[in-house]
């Protein structure tokens, strides 16, 4: 029998509307994330019950479902439709789905392009050719011989931490790609977070800071709904943004060495670092793992005590001694 | 027409097409597509996309057409309408006949 159906757009912010999307959803044993914007529906016509779906957060669309009765109509296509044009006119038009990477013959057919995939997720983009023109607007020139090396940072703000590991970079390479995260979730916006780094790092001449692109993958916007429960989502994260690092930013760029600070503290950026010591490896990179930069006084420098210490969490400790005059202005200004 | 921003129309349903269509200030039109039929209408597909830009003046973009099989007008149809979306203009319908 043929069931009919028509399209209801779900408001996420209604409650009653976000637990009904959330139950299809559980249904499908898909997460409904916290974050979503916008959600294209079809519900059938006699029950008013939903019988698929499609999610979208910003530049990223997820939460994709469509139920047995309805596969093989192509509903999915319609939805990405739905999706695609909302999130233009929202103003957004470089788009992303991660998904399972089963799923990449199903977007594929609805205009997104792979762009890396391991055994547990996909990510696509709405273009062709994506990362092969995001290198090619960093890239500089360098002899054959050079030895090229990056590092990738959130520097949320730039400290003296971050000073210290891209002044050994500078000095254990010929020419440092120095990537900055690229998103606005953090206290400080990627604009201000870039100018710091480019003015802390003026004095080192072959280091090349750039904006990340959106192939530096933040646990801020990676999407988790597809993931089981007890799946380990940072690592499945890491092991996508370095495979993306390894086989489309690296390579082209000629990068065979890769700075990063040890991570004592923070659990999620030391399951990274495992993950990158195993992963880059395998691809012909190095990676130099350097020792966390102490004050004077012994304290580990890192972003976070600065932000606490902002927050006025810690009276005890001098702001002065953990960044740079670049960045101490700048946050003296901001209060 | 000059485009102010990025835009699309159309759907990745069966018999149609969707076209995205992107700024390019000063770098001409650079027209790619993707189709299950690229082999035999790829060609067709473009100089369609190029000449109905042109009808409505519009000399520097990046278009991407994702085609599902559209008839030709679909096509242009979906072309001109994400062009006028991109420039922000009104279509004058007084100008078709």
């Amino acid at each position: 029998m043929d069931i009919s159906y028509s399209r209801r757009d779900i408001n996420p912010q209604l409650s009653f509307e976000r637990q009904e999307l959330a139950a299809f959803l559980d249904r499908h044993h898909l997460r409904c994330d916290d974050d979503i914007e916008f959600a294209a529906a079809f519900v059938d016509d006699d029950t008013d019950e939903i019988l698929g779906c499609g999610c979208c957060s910003g530049n990223i669309l997820k939460c994709f479902a469509v139920d047995e009765k309805l596969r093989g109509q192509n509903l999915m296509g319609q939805i990405i439709s739905i999706l695609v044009n909302n999130r233009f006119a929202a103003g957004y038009s470089r788009l992303f789905v991660y998904t399972k990477p089963e799923n990449q013959t199903l977007f594929g057919g609805a205009g997104f392009f792979t762009v890396a995939a391991t055994d547990r997720v996909a990510m696509m983009e709405n273009r062709p050719k994506g990362p092969e023109s995001f290198v090619a607007s960093v890239k500089r020139e360098a002899p054959e011989d050079a030895l090229i090396g990056a590092a990738v940072m959130n520097c949320n703000p730039f400290t003296l931490g971050h000073r210290h590991l891209v002044e050994y970079a500078a000095a254990n390479c010929d020419l440092l790609y120095l990537f900055v995260v690229e998103e606005d979730r953090s206290v400080f916006p990627f604009s201000d977070r870039l100018r710091l780094v480019q003015e802390g790092t003026a004095d080192l001449p072959n280091v090349h800071v750039c904006a990340g692109g959106p192939y530096m993958i933040s646990s801020a916007t990676f999407p988790t709904y597809f993931l089981k429960k007890d799946d380990d989502a940072v690592a499945i994260q890491a092991k996508l943004d370095l495979t993306i690092f390894a086989e489309k930013i690296a390579p082209p760029l000629n990068i065979r060495r890769r700075f990063v600070g040890q991570e004592p503290v923070c659990p999620v950026t030391s399951k990274y670092n495992g993950v990158m010591k195993q992963l880059l490896p395998e691809h012909g990179i190095e990676v130099c793992e350097i020792p966390r930069k102490e004050t004077e006084a012994g304290i580990v420098i890192s972003a976070s005590t600065v932000r606490e210490c902002l927050d006025g969490k810690r009276p005890d400790l001098d702001l002065r001694a953990f960044v740079p005059e670049t960045t101490y202005s700048y946050l003296m200004q901001r209060k | 027409m000059e485009l102010k921003k990025p835009a699309v129309a159309g759907t990745v349903e069966s018999c149609d097409c969707q076209v995205s269509i992107f700024p390019n200030p000063g770098q001409g039109l650079d027209v790619s597509v993707e189709s299950n039929v690229k082999a035999i209408f790829g060609d067709s597909i473009i100089e369609s996309t190029k000449d109905e830009l042109a009808k409505h003046g519009v000399k520097d973009a990046i278009v991407q057409i994702n085609d599902k099989g559209a008839f030709d007008w679909i096509i242009r149809a979906r072309v001109a309408c994400a062009a006028y979306r991109a420039a922000e203009q009104k279509f004058n319908w007084k100008e078709v006949e």
